[in-house]
């Protein structure tokens, strides 16, 4: 009797474990690492779970050829971890300084625009896969280059040593 | 054993027992010194603390905000310098630059030129 029914259990007991066990598992974004710096006066701003999803799509669509992980292929020295992002002139760590940025890029220092060298919305013409991005979509993305930290650590900006 | 033998035996024995008694006068004043090597006694210097005007790659300047890239350019291309005040004679600096490099002065350190260092001197290709 024993021996007959230990097989429909087990399967039943592994199939309400499934049940149970996905959603838990499941990584979600909580409020907290959703929010963000949004300008240097110390305010922030907490992103949607939509908002953040689109900003990894379009970070991933738009800057991932260079900016993968975090890094800058062209010059390995400055990233998009908060380190760098911090140290930069001006401090480029909160929402609105990124989305300036993806408007009007700036050298390091700041000492020069680099519009021609870097996508933006200033030069579409030459950045043509610039064009279609929104007020909200450069929000979205700022956001998301600064919630990655907080989830991947030194994976974001690390380098390749910590993929 | 033949009388051979056991001479022979002496004399090893003799040489065995000067080998550790020059071993153990020799030895000990040669591990008495600390060994360091030329870069380690450089880091030692304000090279290892500050940014070198006359040592430190571009890439070190980015420690600070303001000086990476344009800056460190200027500055390694118009090495050597004699002491960190002379930063500012560098030609044609705009009123901008001069300000940020007047704000870092105490971040600057002059030391001897280190030839050792070779290209390490412009980028020591360490990236992340």
């Amino acid at each position: 009797m024993i021996g007959k029914l230990i097989g429909p259990v087990l399967c039943l007991g592994i199939w309400l474990w499934t049940l149970l066990a996905t959603p838990a598992q499941a990584i979600t974004l909580d409020d907290a690492t959703r929010t963000v710096a949004l300008n240097d006066q110390g305010e922030t701003v907490t992103l949607t779970l939509r908002e953040a999803e689109r900003g990894k799509q379009l970070f991933n669509a738009k800057c991932g050829t260079c900016h993968v992980g975090g890094i800058t292929k062209t010059n390995p020295v400055v990233g998009l971890d908060p380190e760098s992002l911090a140290l930069a002139t001006p401090p480029r760590n909160t929402v609105e300084a990124l989305v300036d940025y993806m408007k009007n890029p700036t050298t390091y220092d700041g000492l020069q625009e680099i519009a021609e060298l870097h996508p933006s919305l200033a030069r579409t013409d030459i950045y043509p896969k610039m064009r279609d991005l929104t007020e909200d979509d450069l929000y979205a993305i700022a956001g998301h280059i600064l919630i990655q930290p907080k989830i991947r650590g030194i994976q974001w900006g690390g380098g390749k040593i910590y993929y | 054993m033949s009388k051979m033998q056991s001479w022979w035996r002496w004399i090893s024995l003799g040489c065995c027992l000067l080998v550790g008694i020059l071993g153990f006068w020799g030895g000990p004043p040669a591990l008495a010194a600390e060994p360091i090597n030329k870069m380690d006694a450089k880091l030692a210097s304000p090279f290892g603390q500050k940014l070198d005007l006359n040592n430190t790659n571009v890439n070190g300047f980015s420690r600070y905000p303001g000086l990476y890239p344009t800056l460190a350019r200027l500055i390694v291309a118009n090495a050597p310098y004699g002491k960190v005040e002379d930063v500012l004679a560098i030609p044609n600096l705009t009123e901008r630059q001069k300000e940020v490099l007047k704000a870092n002065l105490d971040n600057f350190a002059v030391t001897e030129p280190e030839v050792m260092l070779g290209w390490d001197r412009i980028n020591n290709g360490i990236y992340r």
